[in-house]
């Protein structure tokens, strides 16, 4: 097994000069308090003493202490800042490079709004963690390392019954810091119900209106949401009987510090004056030191979320060799040789297939559902690895093709068209990023979807609606072919619409067809029958298997599987 | 000036939608704040006893007085605890009104509405509009109130103490509010654009993974991962601006806690001196001084905040202004006694979507008759789904009379209308839960053998009970565990449950494989003569099920 890396700690340490800068001025910034402390300690006890102050002693230094810490608080928090927005921008910028690299299957595994959500989010809970609980952990540690050497310079008995007296503290406000965490847990899962509910309804709306299942859902609601009060409740119960809690605690070492510092006092070990100063640190050091418990449990929450992000950056990414020409002196452009494969370990898909394509030929592939069609058409465009046998494309194995490369020489048109949230001419652009508009209505015009284009209200300049709503699957597929005719590939793989469309739209689709067939290599997975007579091979797939092969009359001849699709498929649509 | 009243409206708006119980709610933070700030004066009591009393080396007294003060403190944090869990279950509360509200609204907007905006549009509404909103009652305002309010409490003892020390405390601390506000427009400037830039990042991704297929085919999947790495280097340029302003004011903090103590220390020396105070008095304003300055500063960080939370209010305000879809179809007349036979009539329908001037339906006429199966068709683009639309009363026609089931659509509310029509659409929509659940959204007070029949008729119980947990089966987002021909089954199903006269197919089958063609082709052959039927289809083997074809364009 691969040691996974660790993305977000190396880019930690490439960044750390930021956070050590910022380190070093917050540990000056606490010794410019104490030092600012101490001085007015002095000053009370000179007073005390009945000496008149020397404010031009005390003054000067007291500026330059101010002044100090004007500018270290500004330089640590800059420094920081900075910190947090250079590692967490080059850790976004390293993610989305790898969505792009990752293998197939983890994308089509995942939801992809899941995907979404959870790279934002957890991404905005990497930058959380940097901007709050790393620098406050490290400024709360250092300030009471600080304080505690102060106040042990002072008087080191005191600082031993502080150190006694405090671990107790830090342990109790640990264990209800644990408890409370889990329930601010329950509260997201709670609150992401609510969301849940209202998204599932909108989606939903043409449902749930022709049901009139209006009430059902504000039913559903008032149950998410009574269930949020309730655990509102319980949880403001216990994390405020945390807080009166830990107040209290708090007063603990406070009054027992207090009482031993009086005593040192009434022994005369100690002044007044230190007394004071000694409250003012100590008062700040409990601060700090409460607020360390509280920044690990932070803290843990974001490493959750980082740790997610890291799972992604370690998912393997699909495999990319170096290859970027193939073999020029062949006019074999694809050939399968045994090949197998499965999605899944017990499940197999593709079971010893073995065919070649040369160039300028057209072959199809019919089959029922789940015959292996479409995962041919996946493993031909490098999506995913074979198990087992070979697959050649230009003479090279599809191992050792850069992917990209690769992908250049194949034009897909697949059943599953995205359209981008974008004008239809960025839609169609899609296919060649150098493409110029001009190229682009012409793409359009061949792929017989322009005049439909120019009905538009806004003509090329019309945003396509959320995944293409607006389109039907005709012109969805339309505006794929024209994408696949700028892209200019040598191959195209042609997986045909299982929607029926009208008489007139799929003549328009035909027409598209012939012109973005024309001078290519073509493979089709076809659902009619009636588009593919005319291919040179017709391969018939069954159980991961090619269980017949050869033209249209060839296969009618045979009277096999394939015959028997035909007259099913004919006494089925009497109309054709 | 105008502005400022608009807030201040807001605010009040903002509270009111509580009802009677903002003043529970509101009393609750006052107590709750006050509460706090009188256990910050029991603190700084005992800092003063101890300074006070240590000289005069009594045991007793300062034990004694210790006790007094812990026991004050004791019971200020208990009443604090009290009113902050009726505080927090109030603020949810509302959050959960608020939400029932917008859900409810989201849920009767006319059918053009969602035509029109994109679904996103809607959901940030409710999950980033609505979930500020939720938190201006759930924090900001408290943050708010609760420094405010400590400040006040602070001040009277301080002032009791010494008020010549406490008010030159308070000019030191004004000139440091004075500059975090300046700080609070340009950093929501920054904010505000960064989060622009945040939701064209978010797009680019999702264009590159919900078109990741696209992405890898063509080269400008590479070209999205570029613009997103240069949106990102503006994003981390934009955000040093903001960090900037972070370090400006955290100097101003630390900067300004030194300098008061650098006046504290002068005026000290000084009114000591002269006799104007006790140094007990010094040490206890001194530590009244430090929370002091604390909800001073918290207050010029969070006023801003919450002004700024207030557009979100008024965001979820607007949106609750929108229209909502009427009770009754618009534009309906009374149909002639004759239509009332028929399970369906329209007659002269005049109807446009507002937009286009042209009519799309022009004077158009369809009878359909009481066990009818009827199949619409024609070429896409000539009204087909319009009519399925209007059959489900979405849109108000212009002119024309409908019937449904034999009562007149200008006698019905939409509701009742919609009763009386099962829907089954071209993409089936499922929703979260189980199969059952999904199933017996058709009729809700259905037994589960009223549903296994219905998934009998629709040729969904097979297949069913072969997954693994049956009818408990989790569909997944949008139905994603099922194949297209099982939802669509299902989908089948649940409108055979509803029992509705009418069922309205719109093109069903269209996106489905022979092999689930076949089976639901086959549950409509079952369902023939118990039901009006009306498909819009251009199959041709399903338009052969019907027994009549309306032929449109």
């Amino acid at each position: 097994m691969k040691k996974r890396k660790r993305y977000f700690l190396s880019y930690m340490m490439q960044y750390s000069y930021l956070l050590i800068g910022g380190v070093v001025c917050v540990c000056l910034l606490n010794l410019a308090i104490v030092r600012g402390n101490s001085v007015i300690g002095s000053v009370i006890d000179e007073m005390l003493s009945g000496n008149e102050v020397r404010l031009d002693v005390f003054l000067p230094e007291f500026i330059a202490i101010t002044a100090a810490g004007f500018a270290l608080a500004f330089l640590g928090q800059l420094l920081a800042g900075l910190y947090s927005v250079k590692v967490s921008g080059t850790y976004r910028k390293r993610v989305v490079q790898k969505l792009y690299h990752i293998e197939y299957a983890y994308l089509k595994n995942e939801n992809t709004a899941t995907i979404i959500n959870k790279i934002n989010s957890d991404m905005a809970e990497a930058e959380s963690f940097l901007q709050y609980p790393l620098p406050m952990l490290i400024s709360d540690i250092t300030a009471v390392i600080i304080y505690a050497v102060y106040i042990g310079s002072m008087n080191l008995s005191l600082l031993i019954v502080m150190l006694v007296s405090y671990p107790a503290v830090f342990w109790i406000a640990g264990t209800l810091v644990k408890k409370i965490s889990v329930l601010s847990g329950t509260y997201r899962a709670k609150s992401d119900a609510i969301t849940g509910i209202a998204q599932d309804a909108l989606s939903g709306i043409l449902v749930l209106r022709s049901f009139g299942l209006e009430d059902y859902f504000q039913g559903q609601m008032q149950k998410a949401t009574k269930a949020l009060v309730d655990n509102e409740e319980k949880r403001t119960r216990l994390s405020n009987t945390a807080i009166v809690v830990r107040n209290m605690i708090q007063w603990l070492p406070n009054i027992i510090c207090a009482v031993y510092c009086v005593v040192l006092v009434g022994r005369g070990v100690f002044s007044l004056g230190s007394l004071l100063a000694f409250i003012v640190v100590l008062g700040k050091m409990v601060q700090s030191f409460v607020g360390i418990p509280w920044c690990f449990v932070d803290a843990a929450g974001n490493i959750v979320c980082i740790k997610r992000i890291e799972e992604i950056l370690n998912t393997p990414d699909e495999i990319s060799g170096d290859e970027t020409e193939g073999k020029t002196d062949t006019d074999v452009i694809i050939s399968l040789k045994d090949l197998c494969f499965a999605y899944t370990q017990d499940s197999t898909v593709l079971d010893g297939v073995n065919l070649t394509v040369r160039a300028g030929e057209n072959i199809a592939f019919v089959g029922e559902s789940g015959g292996g069609k479409s995962t041919i058409f996946n493993l031909l465009c490098g999506f995913y690895a074979p198990k087992s046998g070979s697959y050649k494309l230009y003479g090279m194995e599809i191992s050792e093709w850069n992917a990209q490369a690769a992908r250049e020489r194949l034009a897909l048109v697949s059943q599953n068209v995205f359209l981008f949230p974008a004008t239809v001419a960025e839609n169609v652009g899609y296919g060649n990023p150098d493409a110029t508009q001009e190229e682009i209505v012409e793409a359009c015009k061949k792929a017989q979807i322009h005049d439909f284009i120019m009905t538009l209200p806004q003509g090329y300049q019309t945003i396509t609606g959320e995944r293409g709503a607006l389109l039907s699957g005709g012109q969805k597929q339309r505006i794929s072919i024209a994408r696949a005719i700028l892209k200019n590939a040598p191959v195209l793989l042609l997986d045909e619409p299982t929607s029926a469309v009208d008489v007139e739209t799929e003549d328009l689709i035909q027409k598209a067809l012939e012109n973005v067939m024309e001078g290519r290599t073509c493979i089709t997975i076809a659902h009619r029958l009636s588009t593919i007579q005319n291919a040179d091979c017709i391969y018939v797939l069954s159980g991961g298997k090619i269980v017949e092969k050869g033209t249209h009359t060839e296969l009618l001849d045979a009277g096999g599987v394939y015959a028997k699709m035909y007259r099913m498929k004919h006494s089925s649509e009497p109309a054709n | 000036m105008k502005k400022k009243i608009s807030t201040w409206h807001l605010l009040v708006r903002t509270i009111r939608v509580m009802g009677k119980r903002s003043a529970l709610y509101l009393i609750s933070i006052v107590m709750l704040s006050a509460s706090l700030a009188m256990f910050g004066v029991f603190s700084a009591l005992l800092m003063k006893c101890g300074v006070d009393i240590a000289p005069t080396g009594d045991m007793r007294r300062l034990i004694g007085t210790i006790l007094a003060i812990v026991a004050g403190g004791g019971i200020s944090l208990l009443t604090y605890r009290f009113f902050c869990v009726r505080y927090n279950v109030e603020a949810k509360r509302v959050y959960g009104v608020i939400y029932e509200k917008v859900l409810d609204l989201e849920m009767k907007l006319p059918y053009a509405y969602y035509e029109k905006h994109h679904s996103g549009e809607i959901m940030s509404k409710v999950s980033f509009d609505l979930g500020r909103m939720g938190d201006i009652y759930g924090s900001r305002l408290r943050r708010t109130m609760t420094p405010f309010l400590q400040v006040v409490v602070f001040l009277v003892p301080m002032l009791v103490l010494s008020w010549q020390l406490t008010l030159c405390l308070v000019a030191v601390n004004g000139i440091m509010l004075a500059i975090d506000m300046l700080m609070a427009e340009p950093m929501r400037r920054v904010s505000r654009s960064l989060s622009g830039i945040n939701s064209q990042m978010t797009q680019r991704l999702s264009d590159l993974l919900q078109g990741m297929e696209q992405a890898r085919m063509y080269r400008t999947g590479e070209q999205t991962v570029q613009s997103y790495i240069k949106e990102n280097d503006t994003y981390v340029r934009k955000s040093r601006r903001g960090i900037v302003f972070n370090a400006i004011l955290s100097s101003s903090s630390n900067g300004f806690d030194l300098l008061c103590m650098l006046v504290f220390l002068l005026l000290g020396v000084f009114f000591v001196q002269k006799g104007y105070t006790t140094l007990g008095a010094l040490a206890a304003i001194y530590t009244l001084y430090g929370r002091f300055s604390g909800q001073f500063l918290e207050l010029g960080k969070y006023f801003p905040e919450l002004i700024a939370y207030l557009a979100y209010a008024q965001n979820i305000f607007d949106f609750l202004e929108e229209e909502r879809e009427p009770e009754r179809m618009g534009g309906l007349k009374a149909a002639d006694d004759g239509s009332l036979e028929m399970a369906v009539s329209m007659h002269g329908i005049d109807f446009t979507y507002d937009t286009q001037d042209e009519l799309l339906l022009n004077q158009f006429c369809m009878e359909i008759r009481q066990g009818e199966c009827v199949a619409i068709t024609g070429a896409s683009g000539c009204g087909k789904t319009t009519v399925s639309k209007l059959l489900l009363g979405l849109y108000s026609i212009q002119d024309g009379a409908i019937c449904i089931d034999g009562k007149n659509g200008s006698d019905m509310t939409k509701k009742e209308w919609r009763q009386k029509i099962a829907y089954v659409p071209q993409e089936p929509y499922l929703f979260y839960g189980s199969i059952m659940e999904n199933i017996r959204m058709g009729r809700l007070d259905a037994t589960d053998e009223e549903v296994m029949e219905a998934a009998r008729l629709a040729n969904a119980h097979d297949f069913i009970i072969n997954l693994e947990d049956g009818y408990d089966t989790e569909v997944g987002e949008r139905g994603s565990r099922l194949s297209g021909g099982q939802r669509q089954r299902i989908a089948i199903a649940r409108a055979i449950l509803k029992r509705a006269p009418i069922m309205l197919l719109d093109e069903a089958t269209s996106a489905l494989d022979n092999e689930s063609e076949q089976l639901v082709n086959d549950a409509m052959k079952k369902l023939q003569r118990q039901m009006t039927i009306i498909m819009i289809a251009h199959r041709p083997s399903t338009i052969a099920l019907a027994d009549r074809v309306v032929k449109m364009g």
